[in-house]
């Protein structure tokens, strides 16, 4: 038995980027796997409602497709969601708040993006 | 005529359980002569990172079949890396079990001229391996289907093969 072999391997060979791009792919066809599931859809229903072949449509779905911004928009429309979110300038300011030191969490600004996110983000606590 | 080999760990404690083939009288098992043979050279060192960053994704996530290639008959659970065909050269094939069991074979280099693994004889020769491995296998499965359920607990795996 070698139980750190391939922790040594993925040390060796894969770059942060690499693992960083492999993850993003394999997350967003994961998304659009769980969006068609939902729907009762397969690849064959995706590949004709956006007008590609289900070889094509495979590929995107194996999870190292490199999407174009166009192919992620397009996808958006004919799923009507989402596939991939930005997070809103209101929400990345109250998280880079909540990662400073306490000390500089204090004042009218902090309460303020405090309540800020919770009149509009309140489903987070859903 | 039969043939000894074992089914080497090679992680712990993730969602997938990695082994390798190690032959009998061998010191290294199939996956470590496939690193050591194409990490040594700096024109497969990319394609070797594009293999391993999906093996360590499949580690944290499921050995889905979407996340690999089909190779071999239907039936058979052989299955190759990448699973994109324009994002490398190398190939590395392996035998997937219920999404929780991944056994890395050998690989090689597929060429532009070479259509399937069967017009190279040297990646006939890593994916055949892999056939007789998946026979004594998948009958070690069906006789105790427990192995499937208690992956994590899996040590190396002891198997009598035909040659």
């Amino acid at each position: 038995m070698k139980p750190n072999f391939m922790q040594q391997c993925y040390d060796r060979f894969v770059t942060p980027e690499k693992q960083e791009f492999i993850k993003l792919n394999v997350e967003i066809a994961n998304r659009i796997y769980d969006i068609l599931d939902e729907r009762g859809l397969s690849q064959r229903d995706f590949a004709r409602m956006m007008g590609k072949t289900e070889a094509e449509v495979s590929r995107w779905l194996s999870g190292t497709h490199n999407f174009t911004m166009a192919t992620i928009a397009a996808i958006n429309i004919v799923l009507n969601e989402n596939v991939l979110v930005v997070p809103e300038k209101e929400q990345y300011q109250f998280v880079s708040l909540m990662e400073m030191p306490s000390s500089h969490r204090c004042g009218r600004r902090a309460k303020y993006n405090k309540y800020h996110f919770e009149k509009n983000y309140s489903y987070a606590n859903e | 005529m039969t043939k000894h080999v074992t089914l080497e760990r090679l992680n712990s404690d993730q969602k997938v359980a990695i082994f390798s083939v190690l032959y009998d009288g061998e010191t290294k098992n199939e996956f470590q002569k496939f690193i050591e043979k194409y990490g040594a050279d700096d024109a497969y060192k990319d394609d070797l990172g594009i293999i391993l960053a999906r093996i360590q994704k499949v580690e944290m996530d499921c050995a889905a079949d979407r996340h690999f290639r089909y190779e071999g008959k239907m039936r058979e659970h052989i299955r190759a890396l990448p699973p994109n065909i324009e994002s490398s050269k190398l190939r590395l094939y392996c035998l997937c079990y219920g999404e929780c069991i991944l056994i890395l074979g050998g690989g090689g280099i597929k060429e532009k001229e070479t259509r399937t693994w069967q017009d190279d004889p040297q990646l006939t020769k890593y994916v055949e391996e892999l056939q007789k491995i998946d026979m004594a296998m998948s009958q070690n499965i069906r006789r105790n289907p427990s192995v499937i359920r208690e992956y994590n607990q899996l040590m190396d795996i002891d198997l009598i093969i035909n040659e």
